[in-house]
């Protein structure tokens, strides 16, 4: 190892961020010389309330080479199969965008344009009848899928809903085991370098001083390090997804756990609702400009399904991201790096992804700007590319003669939206870049969940006949329908595989 | 909804271009509509094909049997591609289909060559891809479907003469009406579409899509197309055909050599060997040309560089067409293949799709600008002092070329952008091969300990070059075949 080579990291600020992070690095760089330090103060609150996630958390763990009953009996999880989406696009509706496809490609021609040609011809079934965690979130059934690739039981992922504070806990312990130091304290200074400007170290309030060679940021939105002391600075998308601020209150269990989040339009925005083993989670996402605080938390309070546990604590945020979510020897992770609404589940992914991309380019002590310069460029387009699929549930709605809403639908879209949705509106093709988390499947849930219905459907469709197409929707339906009816419930296989003692499980 | 599917398509030029795009055109199109191709004399196919891997799988959709094909084709297998006389005389360097190593602790390949190469010796990169080493070798056999045997990391692309090709896909493509023709008029309607396209003999061609696979454009040329973008970094305007004797054990592998004038390429056919010279005419006479290949050659005009649209109105450039690119990368008929491919995935309803044509132009220009970009490099790379070259380095690489050498040359990260043919190992033998070492090797790969790394490295190589060894020659696996 040379000696430019990194051997000292501090992560300041714990929460989820900073303890994936710490436990990641931990792992990852186990046999180097790297000595790794994390400063928290126990009186600056975190935000985990009760985190949805993506399939993708999964490989995380994996590599973490965490035991999945133990981690979900820790962090009081629930499976998760994907969200549901209430009132997005007509009041009334509701679809579910699921971890996995719809039917099997035909032909060569992805199934949804055959769904639609057969819908054009009278066949009146859903397009979730052909999707088997739809239909199985639908019945509050799981299991895990099958490994068997010819099984219509392997057409699918999962995820999980925790709680975001015990699962940052749980990664301490792993963390420490490992030899990341913990410090308890808060920041009181933050020193520059006056050659180039790099931190040198930060002064905590008992007077200690901790330098470093790279510094990751997980403070929060406020930036510590990233902005308060270098300045990155904000691409701000308040424009596009102006919701700036959320309501969030646990609730008691009254009823069976369902294996999917729950997203409800409102009247300012949405609310959440992610159950746990011990609870649910609740909250309500919007904009400042359309409803007030406490006409928020009233409308949050009156739709929860069991007794709230607490009172609502109310946070607040700025969609975006920060221009330069690494800069000299920071990289901020987390909430310091941007921030977009929870929505689609995709706070922690983008976690895992900036811990992903710091590690593929982990650098020297001098921090080249090529390894910045990269992992900015990554970053932005992993930010770039979500935002899109945000502001596509909220663009293609129909709740017509709600200012907020009609604000969504008839304001401009970013123009990268705008060509994705004229191609689907035209002829059914979801336009697909190497980059970016959303595939195919999602884009298609979300548009046919909100009624943005293509022009025509692919004409290749055509080469198969009427009956063998017929025939072919039958059998994958039956399929669906047979796997999910043989599944246990949720909250059984929840007994059986990874109930925390003590949960109404 | 709607569904105005289109009746007729006329493809209009010929060629592997032509034929290619007929036959994957005549599985997909409505059984009751037509499909024809109009045969023109320019469009006639010449010389040889080196595939990528790629073009298999567009065999096995077409249902064309690979031996039979091989056997009418001439053909012979490609596991790689060698580069010679790109910088210091006696250096060349193999690019083979399959990926370098094994990824081992989480770190991609390169990053563990590099450090051990920082320490002492690790040999060539190129010794840790099979498909290199068996190339090297003059030996072949196909992959395993076995994933723990190190056969399983073998793909092969095919060599094949082009016009045997051509017959070979004419054979398949049962609906096409194909006739011989030449093209007298393109005639446009008042939206700028095409009308019709009148030929020689005074039949009028009218469909609801026109495929335009002439050699110059002849019919996308006529629409208001947005016009040609020329690529100033590559430097050949001409290419010089011949063909020479066999050799007794020819290798498995396109030759690529440097020379003053331009480059040579050799492809290995049954019976022969087809050599391309590809060469500047300001700089050298076709007669030049001649004299270098050692006798008579058809001269082909070359345009580096692509249409700003290939897809206008109703009307669709596939082939030379759409784009040109000095045949340089080993990836003939790719260009093509997913032309036809993208065009099938966004087929036009009969009444146009502006939509689905702005979508193929912005795809099929991504694609092509990322494959010239690794013709560019090749000549940015060289050392070369001759005119050809000097002018070629005068050119600026694009943007994404500028950061994606960045960012090999500062620590080994391969950028993939949307549409790359050439993914991440491919990158990586041609970074590597044409002498771009990176400054920094992956930390990550630090946690292994030296020695241990070394023995891995070692023991790797050994297993390669065993495998390799056990391999029949190129040749009796050709009889193999027969």
């Amino acid at each position: 190892m040379t000696d430019r080579a990194v051997r000292n990291i501090l992560i300041v600020g714990g929460g989820t961020a900073g303890w994936m992070t710490a436990a990641a690095l931990s792992a990852k760089l186990a046999g180097l010389p790297i000595a790794l330090r994390l400063v928290e103060s126990a009186e600056i609150g975190t935000v985990g309330v009760g985190e949805a996630t993506v399939p993708h958390i999964r490989h995380f763990n994996a590599a973490l080479g965490l035991d999945e009953a133990d981690f979900m009996r820790k962090t009081q999880a629930t499976y998760k199969l994907g969200i549901e989406f209430r009132g997005w696009g007509k009041p009334g509706d509701s679809y579910i965008h699921p971890f996995g496809a719809y039917g099997a490609a035909i032909g060569g021609v992805g199934f949804h344009h055959h769904w639609l040609r057969a819908r054009q011809g009278g066949d009146p079934t859903p397009l979730e009848a052909y999707s088997l965690p739809v239909m199985a979130a639908r019945q509050n059934r799981f299991a895990p899928p099958s490994s068997d690739l010819r099984s219509v039981a392997s057409t699918y992922n999962y995820a999980y809903q925790f709680d975001a504070g015990l699962y940052a806990a749980y990664l301490r312990a792993y963390a420490e085991a490992r030899g990341v130091v913990r410090t308890e304290g808060k920041v009181a200074d933050v020193a520059l370098r006056g050659a180039d400007g790099f931190i040198e170290a930060i002064t905590m309030e008992n007077g200690e001083r901790i330098e470093a060679d790279l510094f990751i940021d997980c403070s929060g939105f406020r930036g510590l390090l990233i902005e308060q002391a270098l300045k990155a600075g904000y691409e701000d998308w308040t424009r596009w997804l102006p919701c700036d601020r959320a309501a969030a209150v646990p609730c008691e269990t009254v009823e069976a756990s369902t294996p999917y989040t729950r997203c409800t339009a409102d009247e300012a925005g949405w609310r959440w609702r992610i159950p746990l083993q011990h609870r649910v989670g609740n909250g309500y996402v919007y904009s400042s400009a359309h409803i007030s605080d406490d006409d928020a938390a009233d409308a949050l309070l009156a739709g929860l399904e069991g007794k709230a546990q607490a009172d609502p604590r109310f946070l607040r945020f700025v969609a975006g991201h920060r221009r330069k979510q690494w800069s000299r020897n920071c990289v901020a992770v987390g909430l310091a790096s941007g921030f977009l609404e929870p929505l689609e589940s995709t706070s922690i992914h983008l976690i895992q992804v900036a811990i992903t991309t710091l590690l593929e380019l982990f650098p020297d002590r001098d921090c080249a700007q090529a390894d910045q310069d990269e992992y900015n460029r990554v970053m932005t387009l992993e930010f770039e590319r979500i935002r899109d699929f945000l502001v596509l549930h909220y663009h293609a709605n129909q709740r017509v003669g709600s200012p907020f809403w009609d604000d969504r639908r008839n304001l401009p879209i970013p123009d990268s939206l705008a060509y994705k949705m004229d191609l689907f509106r035209d002829r059914g093709v979801v336009v697909k870049y190497k980059d970016g988390f959303f595939l195919e499947p999602s884009w298609l849930a979300v548009y046919l969940g909100q009624n943005v219905v293509p022009r025509m459907y692919d004409p290749v469709s055509d080469s198969v006949p009427d009956a063998a197409l017929a025939q072919r929707l039958k059998a994958i339906r039956e399929s669906v329908a047979d796997t999910v009816r043989a599944m246990p419930a949720h909250d059984d296989w929840i007994a059986r595989s990874c109930a925390a003692s003590g949960a109404a499980a | 909804m709607s569904r105005p599917s289109l009746n007729s398509v006329a493809v209009l030029g010929g060629g592997v271009a032509g034929w290619m795009t007929a036959c994957a055109l005549a599985r997909v199109l409505p059984g009751d509509g037509t499909l024809r191709l109009v045969e023109t004399a320019a469009s006639a196919p010449r010389g040889a094909l080196s595939t990528l891997p790629a073009l298999r799988t567009f065999h096995g959709l077409l249902g064309l049997d690979e031996a039979a094909l091989m056997r009418s084709a001439r053909g012979t297998f490609k596991l790689g591609a060698r580069y010679s006389g790109w910088t210091d005389p006696g250096h060349d360097h193999v690019e083979g289909f399959s990926d370098a190593g094994a990824g081992f602790d989480g770190v991609a390949f390169h990053h563990h060559w590099l450090r051990a190469r920082e320490r002492g010796d690790a040999g060539r990169y190129e010794d840790y891809s099979l498909a290199a080493v068996a190339g090297r070798l003059g030996r072949f056999a196909p992959p395993s479907e076995d994933p723990r045997s190190v056969l399983s990391t073998l793909s092969y692309g095919l060599h094949l003469d082009a016009a045997a090709y051509v017959a070979a896909l004419r054979a398949t493509a049962g609906r096409v009406e194909a006739r011989a023709g030449e093209i007298a008029d393109v005639v446009l309607a008042e939206d700028g579409r095409i009308a019709a396209v009148v030929l020689a003999d005074g039949e009028r061609i009218v469909a609801d899509l026109f495929i335009d696979v002439t050699p110059d454009g002849r019919l996308i040329g006529a629409t208001q197309d947005a016009g040609w973008v020329d690529e100033p970094a590559l430097p050949c305007d001409r290419l010089a055909l011949r063909e020479v004797a066999p050799r007794a054990a020819p290798p498995p592998l396109t030759e690529f050599e440097a020379i003053a004038e331009g480059w040579l390429r050799r492809v290995p056919l049954r019976g022969g060997d087809a050599v391309t010279l590809a060469y500047a005419g300001g700089l050298t006479s076709d007669d030049e040309a001649r004299d270098i290949l050692g006798g008579e050659a058809t001269i082909v005009p070359l345009r580096n560089g692509r249409r700003r649209q290939v897809w206008s109105g109703n009307c669709v450039a596939v082939g030379p067409a759409a784009s040109q690119l000095e045949p340089l990368n080993g990836d003939d008929a790719q260009a093509i293949q997913s032309g036809v491919g993208r065009l099938i995935a966004l087929l036009p309803a009969a009444d146009g799709s502006p939509l689905a044509a702005m979508e193929y132009n912005r795809l099929m220009a991504e694609e092509q600008d990322r494959a010239r970009d690794l013709a560019v490099f090749r000549y940015a790379a060289a050392t070369r002092t001759e005119p050809p070259w000097v002018q070629a380095r005068r050119a600026a690489p694009s943007p994404a070329l500028a950061y994606k050498q960045v960012q090999f040359e500062s620590r080994g990260r391969v950028v993939l952008y949307d549409e790359e043919t050439f993914v991440e190992g491919a990158w990586v033998g041609a970074f590597l091969g044409h002498g771009i070492t990176p400054r920094r090797h992956d930390r990550l790969a630090d946690r292994i300990p030296p020695a241990q790394a070394d023995a891995a490295l070692a023991r790797l190589r050994r297993m390669i070059r065993q495998a390799a060894q056990a391999m029949p020659p190129h040749a009796d696996a050709l009889k193999d075949r027969a």
